[in-house]
């Protein structure tokens, strides 16, 4: 007969959580998300033509405390690819968000098209859109929402008085509402526009203001 | 027997009139049971309910009251089935059922069942069914039948009936017996080694009702309280007092994946009890939190404009390509063009999923590949063999990059099939050395005198390639911590100690050679694959091992040959041997079930000589998680094989990219087994084909087809 103590069980417990999860370091590191770093590094430019200026834009996420300036690195058609200097990528299509990369729970790939005709015709009813996810088993899934957009007056945003519209999605899962701010030309030139649950909202400013 | 169920129902009511009041709360959103209980069973504090946790769920449950210790890892196998592996110490156990003299610590392993025969309608309450310890010792030995009803969206209340240590307290003839009498006794005898079978107890002898009732307050906190219908009749009065059947307890879900309890039990004692629950299906970073990958260049954008001019063929263009691809973590083997088509062939260094590695690829392809070629082909290969290749047009890419529902569009157009010749290597793959420092864990487990045991130390790796399908490899072993060694069992197997000395080989250095053998694999035809392996080829044996493979690519079934000639490793795990020779192999069957569950049947000549088959079950995910159970028969009867009857186990490999999000190819793999011995026993050879090439075929590329675009 011989007494047990509660270490040696518990010890056994610990250790094998420990052993299947690697370590507990990464247990950790999901708590934690590191700051988007605010530092360029050069990146392939073959992928802007001719010699316009390098467009830059300044992307924050709220619920991950990033700030980052990000750089065009692509076109196709009329969408733009942004990279951040930790890998991290948007893409725009005329301002309305189409995609992320490096953010985890990132926006696959989405359809700005009925966006676009809304913010030309605002309250003419229901729409959809269509955004596609990759699920942790790595499974093509979906978000089809329905929204409506409004104009909703104006602010001023980095000293320019620009129109503000909200764009309100419902979808089976998820409820969010996009803000635009469009210049006198009708161009997006700054957003609020949401990711996915788990990233939140995404937003963007000219990086030069 | 009246008056005990009179006893829970009365609790029940008792209950569910207390907590009605505050029941107005928002209802959970799911129907799933709301915890495990002692024993690691979907339940409340010591009973079992019948509801099922959510499909997949992996938790690990420790509990501990009045000398009772639990731990046990449940998965929930299917919507429906949870399988439960337990490892026990039971303080001072009556070890002799009717002799009140004898007692000892009881280390236990033990297997349960829990199945969920009907769902919840508007008035039917979900019913249960649920074996415990069908294969251990039957120390836990008992069935149920249990029905819940969830009474408010926050109360619910089980009433079941409980058969051998479920049915000790207040127990009465059973009601099966009206099926036979056989049913009224229940035998006691186990058999000598315990880890068999024993249908025939079953739901016999004595049944006796068990009650409860559990009140989720809000979402962390869980007020719980049952009736007991297990008497603990061998624990009793040494162990612990078991003065009355009622328990109580407060659960608390500290965070998503953690909850922890304690109990009042049987009128004496307090418990605890400690939850960790995971979802394979659900990582912490969702599909990974990859760097972005280099964007789809469109030849109107500039795509292709840096190699204009370049002779594809030449040295060049390929080290151009290989730059970029490298930076993706991909390695270029060979390029070649064919008009329009230009064909590469590479080796995934960096992520868990093929589908991704090609998706990547092409990515750089529509950047570097001259204007004027409209298809791409992608050969995936692994140790040098070309195993699929992957066609697409390049026109596909550019337009659908971030198209709602690109993935299908571009499968459309994408054509998947087996490549057997590899294209020339680029001029400077080979010869290709690489090497690299790792910590390394080796743990031991259910040692009596010590359950865990582990030594930690560092790994020294290598691995050359001089030509194409040669693989030169070795690791070394330097032990830093460690008191594997501390175990003195030595082995009373009567067979050939083929496992059964582990104890002499944690012995036996410091510094050991695990691993050090050159390989050749090689495509013998169409569909097939080969492997010849020589030298140190484990821990405890070394020889020569080769393998055919025949797996089509979108085949549920594959057929491999195996037929190793092996002599034992001394202890010291270096380059001498022992006398020990012997010729074992497989002929193996694997079958695709479809919905993720996988079975392999393994029938051959063991390391002892043994001749018999290995049934292996495992359910996979997409992201790279399998859980399953394997067990062996062959040709040693339970008593020359002993404790355990016979050798099976669990498996369980954990990719690592899903615990830190980031793209890595590490898959952390275990297997337990309840006891090593020396019937059953195979060769651990690296390499093995199955597992090399599948996840390269077109299968699993289109069940992860999403990957492409990540």
């Amino acid at each position: 007969m011989k007494p047990t103590s509660l270490f040696a069980p518990v010890t056994f417990m610990i250790s094998v959580i420990w052993l299947l999860l690697g370590c507990s370091e990464s247990l950790q590191g999901f708590e934690v998300e590191p700051p988007v770093s605010t530092v360029i590094i050069a990146t392939p430019s073959d992928g802007v033509t001719g010699s316009v200026a390098v467009k830059r834009l300044r992307i924050r996420i709220p619920a991950r405390q990033a700030d980052a300036p990000v750089r065009l690195v692509a076109r196709n058609g009329e969408a733009e690819t942004y990279i951040a200097a930790d890998s991290i990528s948007v893409s725009y299509q005329q301002g309305v968000l189409i995609a992320t990369r490096g953010l985890g729970a990132d926006l696959m790939a989405g359809d700005a098209s009925t966006t676009l005709t809304a913010l030309q015709m605002p309250g003419s009813g229901t729409y959809s859109r269509q955004m596609r996810y990759l699920t942790s088993t790595h499974q093509s899934t979906w978000i089809q929402a329905g929204c409506d957009m409004k104009a909703a007056g104006a602010d001023i945003r980095g000293g320019r008085t620009l129109s503000r519209y909200e764009e309100k999605c419902v979808a089976r899962s998820a409820r969010f509402t996009n803000i635009y701010w469009l210049d006198s030309s009708a161009a997006i030139l700054s957003s609020k526009q949401w990711v996915s649950a788990t990233v939140g909202y995404l937003e963007s400013d000219p990086a030069d203001r | 027997m009246l008056r005990k169920l009179t006893g829970s129902a009365a609790l029940a009511v008792t209950l569910v009139v207390g907590a009605n009041t505050s029941a107005k709360t928002e209802p959970l959103p799911d129907n799933a049971a709301w915890g495990y209980n002692s024993y690691g069973i979907p339940g409340l504090i010591e009973m079992p309910g019948a509801y099922s946790r959510a499909d997949a769920e992996l938790a690990f449950t420790a509990s501990r009251f009045g000398g009772q210790n639990r731990l046990s890892m449940t998965f929930q196998i299917s919507e429906r089935l949870s399988g439960t592996f337990r490892y026990s110490i039971l303080n001072n156990f009556r070890t002799v059922s009717n002799s009140p003299l004898r007692y000892a610590d009881l280390y236990d392993r033990s297997f349960s069942v829990h199945y969920r025969l009907l769902d919840e309608g508007r008035y039917r309450p979900a019913l249960a069914v649920g074996l415990n310890d069908i294969i251990g010792t039957g120390a836990y030995g008992g069935e149920y039948i249990v029905a819940t009803k969830t009474l408010t969206p926050r109360l619910r209340a089980s009433l079941g009936l409980g058969w051998g240590r479920l049915g000790s307290e207040g127990g009465f003839s059973n009601p099966l017996s009206i099926f036979g009498d056989r049913f009224k006794t229940r035998p006691t005898d186990r058999g000598p080694q315990g880890g068999t079978f024993e249908p025939e107890a079953w739901f016999r002898g004595d049944a006796a009702f068990f009650g409860a009732v559990e009140w989720q307050v809000n979402d962390r906190l869980r007020l719980m309280a049952e009736y007991s219908s297990d008497a603990y009749l061998r624990e009793d009065g040494r162990a612990f007092e078991h003065r009355t059947p009622f328990n109580l307890g407060v659960s608390w879900q500290a965070n998503e994946r953690t909850s922890i309890a304690a109990n009042y039990l049987y009128g004496s004692e307090v418990g605890v009890r400690l939850t960790y629950a995971l979802n394979p299906k659900s990582s912490y970073h969702g599909s990974g939190r990859d760097p972005a990958p280099p964007p789809i260049l469109p030849r109107d954008n500039g795509g292709g404009a840096v190699s204009a001019g370049l002779d594809v063929g030449g040295g060049q263009f390929a080290i151009l390509l290989s730059k970029s691809l490298g930076a993706e973590g991909l390695v270029l083997e060979g390029v070649s063009q064919q008009g329009k088509t230009l064909t590469i062939q590479i080796h995934n260094a960096r992520y868990a999923i093929a589908s991704q590695a090609s998706g990547r690829a092409a990515r750089v392809l529509t950047r570097l590949a001259p204007a004027d070629i409209e298809r791409f082909e992608i050969i995936l290969s692994a140790n040098g063999m070309p195993v699929s290749s992957i066609s697409m047009r390049r026109g596909d890419l550019e337009a659908l990059e971030f198209h709602p529902v690109a993935p299908d569009l571009l499968r459309v157009n994408t054509l998947i099939v087996d490549r057997t010749t590899a294209l020339n290597p680029v001029s400077d793959l080979y010869p290709r050395f690489s090497y690299g420092l790792e910590p390394y864990l080796n743990p031991s487990f259910f040692d009596p005198d010590q359950p865990l045991r582990a030594d930690a130390g560092l790994a020294l790796y290598g691995r050359y390639e001089p030509i194409t399908g040669f693989v030169f490899s070795g690791r070394i072993h330097q032990k830093i911590v460690g008191n594997l060694d501390h175990g003195d069992r030595p082995s009373t197997s009567v067979l050939p100690h083929v496992r059964s000395d582990a104890y002499l080989y944690y012995k036996g250095g410091d510094t050991t050679i695990p691993e050090l053998t050159g390989s050749y694999y090689f495509r013998p035809g169409e569909n097939t694959f080969g492997r010849v392996t020589v030298g140190l080829l484990e821990t405890m044996y070394g020889g020569v091992s080769a393998e055919f493979l025949w797996k089509p690519q979108n085949s549920r079934l594959a057929l491999g040959v195996e037929v190793n000639y092996t002599r034992q490793r001394d202890f010291d795990q270096l380059f001498s041997f022992r006398d020990y020779t012997t010729a074992t192999g497989h002929a193996s069957a694997y079958y695709d079930l479809g919905q993720g569950y996988k079975a392999q049947l393994d029938v051959g000549r063991y390391l002892a000589g043994d001749l018999g088959a290995t049934l292996t079950l495992a359910r996979e995910f997409g992201n790279g998680w399998k859980l399953g159970a394997f067990a062996t028969k062959t040709d040693v009867s339970a008593n020359d094989f002993g404790e355990g009857s016979f050798d099976k186990g669990i498996l369980l490999t954990i990719p690592l990219d899903w615990i830190t999000g980031k793209p890595d190819q590490t898959r952390l793999a275990t297997i337990i087994r309840p006891v090593q011995r020396d019937g059953g026993a195979r060769l651990n050879v690296s390499g093995r084909l199955y597992e090399t090439v599948r996840s390269l075929q077109a299968s699993e590329l289109d069940g992860s087809w999403g990957r492409f675009w990540r």
